[in-house]
């Protein structure tokens, strides 16, 4: 079991490398632009139109730059930021004062987390088991169709077609609710009311979700099913007469499911920038939302925080997959 | 080594088109767009910065072929210029990002050692970190400053992780295979040896390559359009989309306003992805050893 | 009877089917017109270089036709006790294979799933071939079997990537045989090993025969493989049988000038001469000569060998010839 052990460290190393490294530029970026957030808070302000003590600007100033932790020489900022971060602090936001953005995220995360969670799932599932199946009863007329759809659907941005089955399902047809996590003025509860409100809210943002991510996964499972069903490992257990289930799912499927879990790593940082674009356009109330409104307010702790958060999210996430990677390869397993 | 003969070129085309209708289409309805984007976007009567040219929230009609958006803009035009900038982008940051990654990809590949190994780690720490993020995140420091042409070149500079990858495993294949060692030892030059043998494995590639990450940079464009970070100034898919959601357009029935750049984004899309599979399909050897007689 | 045939090869004729300009597809004939008999209890060995079409052969043998491979003529006929099944037949993949029939493919190294253990590419047959039984009951048997194929226990609960080559192929060998066929087929059984292991392989071969009584029958380019395993000698030419005899008879007393010249050319033990190799390079099997098939290369052709196809003749007991000049041999 050695291989396994040496593969988990190694995972383990590159999973620090690259929070470290995100994190890093996260500091860094917004100190080399030149442009101060300190500047866009005070510009602001003024534009409100009134005036104030040159004084009290001063002061605001230096709250600001402490707030931000933009005080001291570069060095002594980033030992600060690293130091903070280790804590789990990651500042605090500016109007809500003086709520942590740690807390703002743990409120807006669960949304997101169970959106994701549960689409990612089902897609992944959903769209390895049919595309593999499609792929080897390759010249059917089904195979064909359901391949036609996925290729339509699988290239357009999930908020795209969230907005098309908006159209469809809110407007043209009201049937479904066009925006929000729950409807207005209802208290969240563990009711089975509140229960029902909120799936019919979270339906057409998942089937977004599911939609594309399924038609991605079907079309590469598809193609890597053709491919395998063509390996010599499978030709001989054709040619020794194995059943035709056997062959399909122990002998295809289960073969390229192991490129496709690969897969799924590669894209995870696209799936979870798309849903939180899908949640602006649906005014879900997850992190999308949350950095929109920062973005929108130039809530700068605020979208530092939810940068640095997402880093941390997708390299864990992937660190997950890399554990798992093992226990469904066996050359990596033994040896 | 032909064996064989080869069917005419225009008989062959032909039974190609007719056996990948998709590419067809796909090709057909890109070649419209890229029309309206390059050629009917010069013909436009409007600026499309202005607001106020046209009456506003008219829905489609003779006179206004897509209607009217709450700004006071002729969607039609407005469509034009937009396509025109997308596509603009689009190409920017493919290529950027591919001419970064191929390089260094090629350097990795070719050189081996410890440089490869240190390439391969960069461009696995680029791939894992969400860069769309760091994107917004630039995006919304220097928000004034964000045009056409840095959106492009921004979203390259982050992007060149994955042709890293790819170019990098087709160079190590290629080394090893037996032409590879011909040609060193029968003494040609490294530029002769990259250029004469290697170009045309890797070639179809980068050109796959090229098409496949438009998708990509258009699509970060529009994501960042959503989160109001686009060149919302000027006119672009995205941007359309910015606008439309900032004023409400579906709430308030200005439906064709959304349905636009949302119908445009999947038609794009879309076939953009049929001809990249039917350009696959053409040059890979392997089919097109298929498609004229001979051969063993 | 105990050389009675078990096997009926008649004017098999496989093409694959190329398409080229649709209108005309061209066919690649690699098995053209091709009878033989196949016995109880022997070993057949197949010979021809690369791309003379032993390979098809087998895999006509084992009813393997699948596009772009045809059977245009001719047929396969299997005797198992009073029944006779071709491989025409809609029952012969279900009744025949690797029941009655097995086959080891070439490129035995990847054959084996990566994800599955080795007791379960066991278990997956017994599933497959025998509804009724519990597979784990026979993991005994399972045991007894590779053991005697000179594989250790352990080999069972590995995967194929650990195991090495040599252990692969007898895990192939193994599962051929699980099934006690009567024919077993094998395509180029050493040609991807080392020599140790080839012999080994090889012995493993023959011992199986001699214990299960059955028919071997081993393609391969390889005349050195031939010369040890094989009783009966069929040397394939351009799609075509040019000669089938006893291997002895091949190698000392051969008519044809092919296969003549094909076993003067191979080198022994203290030989310090020179050796005479052909000229040329095969046929192209889309496009073959007129007539017959060896006559561009063949030393001793005459207007006749251009004009026409030789049949194949038997000259003595059991050995047959196609060729217009084997009297004068």
């Amino acid at each position: 079991m050695k291989g396994v052990y040496l593969y988990i460290v190694s995972r383990l190393i590159v999973y620090l490398l690259v929070i470290f490294t995100g994190i890093t530029l996260c500091f860094i970026i917004p100190r080399i632009t030149g442009a101060s957030p300190v500047e866009v808070v005070i510009t602001r302000m003024a534009s409100y139109g009134e005036y104030y003590d040159p004084a009290v600007i001063q002061g605001l100033k230096e709250t600001l730059e402490e707030l931000y932790g933009l005080k001291g020489s570069l060095w002594e900022q980033y030992i600060a930021f690293l130091r903070r971060l280790f804590m789990g602090d990651l500042g605090v936001s500016l109007t809500e004062f003086p709520t942590p953005v740690s807390a703002l995220i743990n409120r807006s995360l669960p949304w997101t987390v169970g959106l994701l969670l549960f689409t990612t799932l089902i897609s992944w599932i959903l769209g390895n088991l049919i595309g593999g199946i499609a792929g080897y009863f390759e010249r059917t007329k089904w195979s064909n169709l359901l391949t036609g759809f996925s290729i339509i659907v699988h290239n357009i941005p999930y908020y795209i077609l969230g907005l098309c089955l908006v159209l469809l399902f809110s407007y043209f047809i009201p049937l479904l609710p066009m925006m929000g996590g729950y409807s207005i003025g209802v208290k969240p509860t563990f009711s089975l009311e509140f229960i029902l409100d909120v799936l019919s809210h979270a339906l057409l943002p998942a089937l977004s979700i599911i939609t594309v991510s399924y038609g991605g996964s079907f079309i590469t499972m598809r193609a890597l099913s053709i491919t395998t069903k063509n390996e010599d490992f499978t030709r001989f257990a054709e040619i020794m007469r194995l059943d035709k289930h056997t062959v399909l799912y122990r002998y295809v499927i289960r073969n390229a499911l192991l490129p496709q879990v690969t897969g799924l790593a590669v894209a995870l940082g696209n799936i979870f920038t798309g849903a939180l674009a899908l949640e602006v356009v649906f005014g879900y109330p997850g992190l999308g939302n949350l950095l929109y409104r920062a973005l929108i307010n130039s809530y700068y702790n605020l979208i530092m925080g939810l940068t640095t958060y997402s880093i941390f999210a997708v390299a864990t996430a992937l660190l997950i997959l890399d554990f798992i990677y093992p226990f469904i390869d066996p050359r990596i397993r033994y040896r | 080594m032909k064996k064989g003969k080869t069917i005419k070129l225009p008989k062959e085309f032909a039974r190609f088109t007719w056996r990948n209708k998709g590419f067809v289409i796909g090709l057909s309805i890109l070649t419209i767009l890229i029309i309206l984007a390059f050629g009917a976007s010069y013909f436009s009567p409007y600026d499309p910065r202005r607001w106020n040219t046209a009456p506003r929230d008219m829905p489609p009609s003779w006179k206004y072929p897509l209607g009217t958006t709450t700004l006071g803009q002729d969607l039609f035009w407005l469509l034009t210029w937009a396509l025109r900038n997308s596509l603009a982008i689009g190409f920017t940051g493919s290529l950027t990002g591919l001419a970064i990654g191929a390089l260094l990809g090629f350097i990795a590949g070719y050189r081996g050692g410890n440089l490869d190994r240190a390439i391969i780690l960069v461009a696995d720490i680029f791939i894992a970190i969400p860069t769309l993020m760091l994107i917004i995140l630039i995006g919304s420091i220097i928000k004034a400053n964000l045009n056409i042409g840095i959106l492009g070149v921004l979203y390259g500079i982050l992007t060149w992780g994955m042709p890293v990858r790819n170019v990098r495993s087709m160079i190590l294949s290629l080394r090893e295979r037996e032409f590879s060692y011909i040609d060193i030892f029968s003494g040609l030059s490294t530029s002769e040896i990259i250029f004469r043998h290697y170009f045309p494995y890797i070639f179809p590639w980068i050109s796959m390559a090229a098409i496949n990450r438009m998708f990509g940079a258009i699509g970060a464009e529009v994501t960042l359009a959503i989160f109001g970070l686009s060149a919302i100034d000027e006119a672009t898919l995205g941007t359309m989309l910015y606008w439309a959601l900032k004023y409400q357009a579906l709430l308030r029935g200005v439906y064709w306003w959304i349905l636009t750049p949302t119908v445009t984004l999947m038609l794009l899309f879309t076939s953009l992805y049929l001809t990249s599979v039917g350009l696959n399909i053409y040059l890979n050897p392997r089919t097109r050893l298929q498609r004229t007689i001979g051969g063993e | 009877m105990e050389n009675s045939e078990i096997t009926k090869v008649s004017n098999v004729r496989a093409y694959y089917k190329i398409f080229g300009g649709g209108e005309d597809s061209r066919y690649v004939r690699a098995v053209d017109d091709i009878s033989f008999s196949l016995y109880n209890s022997e070993i057949l060995g197949i010979a021809g270089e690369s791309g003379c079409g032993k390979s098809t052969l087998i895999k006509v043998l084992y009813g393997l036709v699948d596009p772009p491979l045809v059977l245009l003529n001719g047929d396969v006929i299997y005797r198992i006790g009073d029944e006779e099944i071709s491989i025409r037949d809609r029952r012969f993949k279900r009744k025949v294979q690797w029941k009655v029939c097995s086959y080891i493919p070439q490129s035995s190294m990847s054959v084996l799933n990566p994800v599955m253990r080795i007791k379960d590419h066991f278990f997956k047959i017994i599933q497959a071939h025998f509804r009724d039984i519990d597979e784990r009951e026979l993991y005994e048997d399972i045991e007894k079997h590779v053991q005697r194929l000179g594989l250790p226990v352990e080999a069972l609960t590995s995967f194929p990537h650990q195991l090495s080559g040599g252990m692969r192929q007898r895990v192939v060998i193994a599962l051929a045989t699980f099934l006690k066929p009567r024919v077993i087929l094998a395509d180029e059984p050493t040609t991807a090993l080392d020599v140790i292991n080839q012999r080994g392989v090889l012995q493993l071969l023959i011992r199986i025969q001699r214990e299960m009584r059955n028919t071997v029958v081993i393609v391969t380019h390889d005349m050195g493989v031939h010369a040890q395993t094989a009783q009966r000698l069929m040397v394939m030419y351009a799609g075509k049988i040019v000669e089938l005899a006893s291997t002895e008879e091949i190698f000392k007393n051969s008519y044809h000038p092919y296969v003549r010249i094909l076993i003067d050319s191979l080198p022994f033990i203290g030989d310090k001469k020179r050796r005479p190799s052909l000229k040329g390079r095969p046929p192209s099997l889309l496009n073959p000569p007129s007539g017959c098939r060896f006559h561009p290369r063949c030393p001793f052709a005459e207007d006749a060998c251009k004009r026409g196809e030789p049949p194949l003749v038997e000259v003595s007991y059991g050995h047959y010839v196609s060729c217009f000049k084997w009297e004068r041999m």
